[in-house]
């Protein structure tokens, strides 16, 4: 007989036993109480097909959703970056716009100074505005508490000097306040008002500043004064400290009070 | 979780069979019993990985199942690269078994095999691997493997004599 034969031989007499080994005392019912008491715990694995689909497009909807917000978050950050940069140029803008109408009032002003008999010269030709960045940062971050003024309520007929003093190194120096309201205050004809003034710069050094001051006359005022009194309070303030920066680029102009209105006529010269 | 009476029924219809599987393997009771419930277990969890195709197609999934938990068991008991090779002996020539042998004689005979050569006689002879499974399941190379089962076949051949089967010279 040959080996495979035997093989066969060996292979179905073992394979076609159906009963417990004679040689053991195994118990089949014991077995299967043990196999059902395990049956609980183990984890059955479900088939892929089973589970359902709905499953699956929720969990890639949920994906999409969350990409597309984080993608939206994105753009919505540049885009306010984008208008933030818009805006600031749009101020500039702005600025260098009023900065040049004032230019105009000026030389309009200078013109008319160089007929009366004072050497005024416009401050915007005798020093150019400090830069934008600058000017906004000394406007916008210092403040100072109201300086008292001389007031100059009685008529002035000719040229007159007074003098004015400032306590603190870093004030701004104070223009004398002129009530345009009051028209007996104005002078009928143009008019200069030297106004010196002194500015502590430490113990011992002193440092004396004169202003002078032109006013074209009563009539001039009253017809700029129309004018002025339709600009805007933005364009006010830069120029009033335009004017301040002219005379002292080191300090920031205080709030420009009742005497603004004559601003856009005025020339000044600052002599140091 | 399956049915739990479906689990028993084939539970019922196999078990014997698996049980005799697991203890030709194994030789220890209570081993080819351990064997039999974490083969069955894998059975209910794996059901639905079957595929039917005939009638004895089942019947040789759970039983291919149960030859592994078994092996598994002795990996763990033996390590089967400490098995020395030996020179084969050939049983064509002077064995003739007898066609009227009992299988429960038969199937003592291979209970008494060294757990080595019952190893792969088993899968070789019984389970019908071949020595290249029987290589890759064992962990060993498949001339050991086939040494193995000219050892087993050997030793068989002595046990045949001793009880006294005869012999075709």
């Amino acid at each position: 007989m040959k080996t495979e034969d035997w093989e066969e031989i060996f292979r179905e007499k073992i394979n076609d036993q159906d009963t417990p080994p004679p040689q053991t005392r195994w118990n089949k019912a014991r077995s299967w109480e043990q196999l059902k008491a395990q049956i609980p715990t183990a984890k059955i694995t479900q088939p892929e097909a089973d589970r359902p689909l709905w499953l699956y497009y929720a969990a890639a909807s949920v994906a999409l959703l969350l990409l597309f917000t984080f993608a939206f978050t994105v753009y919505i950050r540049q885009q306010e970056q984008e208008i933030s940069q818009l805006n600031a140029a749009l101020l500039q803008a702005k600025t260098r716009n009023s900065a040049m109408l004032f230019a105009a009032k000026n030389d309009k002003a200078n013109h008319t100074s160089t007929k009366s008999n004072s050497q005024s010269v416009p401050i915007d030709t005798q020093k150019p505005p400090l830069p934008l960045k600058q000017a906004k940062h000394h406007f916008l971050v210092k403040e100072y508490p109201t300086l008292l003024r001389k007031d100059f309520t009685q008529p002035i007929e000719s040229t007159k000097e007074i003098t004015i003093e400032t306590n603190q190194s870093d004030r701004p120096i104070a223009l004398p306040s002129i009530d345009t309201k009051q028209k007996n205050a104005l002078p009928s004809n143009e008019v200069a008002l030297k106004a010196f003034l002194t500015q502590a710069a430490g113990n011992s050094n002193r440092t004396e500043t004169s202003v002078t001051l032109t006013f074209p006359g009563k009539e001039a005022v009253l017809e700029e004064n129309t004018l002025a009194e339709e600009t805007s309070k933005l364009r006010k303030k830069r120029l009033f400290r335009m004017l301040a920066n002219g005379r002292n680029t080191d300090t920031t102009p205080e709030k420009p009070a009742e005497w603004i209105g004559v601003l856009p006529f005025m020339s000044a010269k600052t002599n140091k | 979780m399956g049915d739990s009476r479906a689990q028993q029924l084939l539970y019922e219809q196999f078990a014997n069979r698996m049980f005799r599987v697991c203890f030709r393997y194994l030789k220890e009771e209570w081993e080819a019993e351990e064997a039999l419930i974490k083969g069955f277990l894998k059975v209910f969890q794996h059901l639905s990985q079957f595929e039917y195709r005939g009638e004895i197609s089942l019947e040789a999934w759970i039983k291919r199942i149960m030859v592994n938990e078994s092996l598994m068991f002795l990996r763990k008991k033996h390590p089967y690269h400490l098995i020395t090779e030996t020179q084969a002996d050939s049983m064509e020539s002077d064995l003739a078994p007898d066609s009227d042998l009992h299988a429960e004689e038969i199937y003592a005979l291979i209970l008494q095999l060294p757990t080595g050569y019952r190893t792969v006689f088993n899968l070789y002879v019984i389970e019908g691997y071949s020595h290249q499974e029987i290589a890759s399941q064992l962990n060993i190379s498949e001339n050991t493997s086939k040494s193995q089962l000219s050892k087993a076949k050997a030793a068989l051949r002595h046990l045949l004599t001793k009880h006294g089967i005869t012999h075709e010279n």
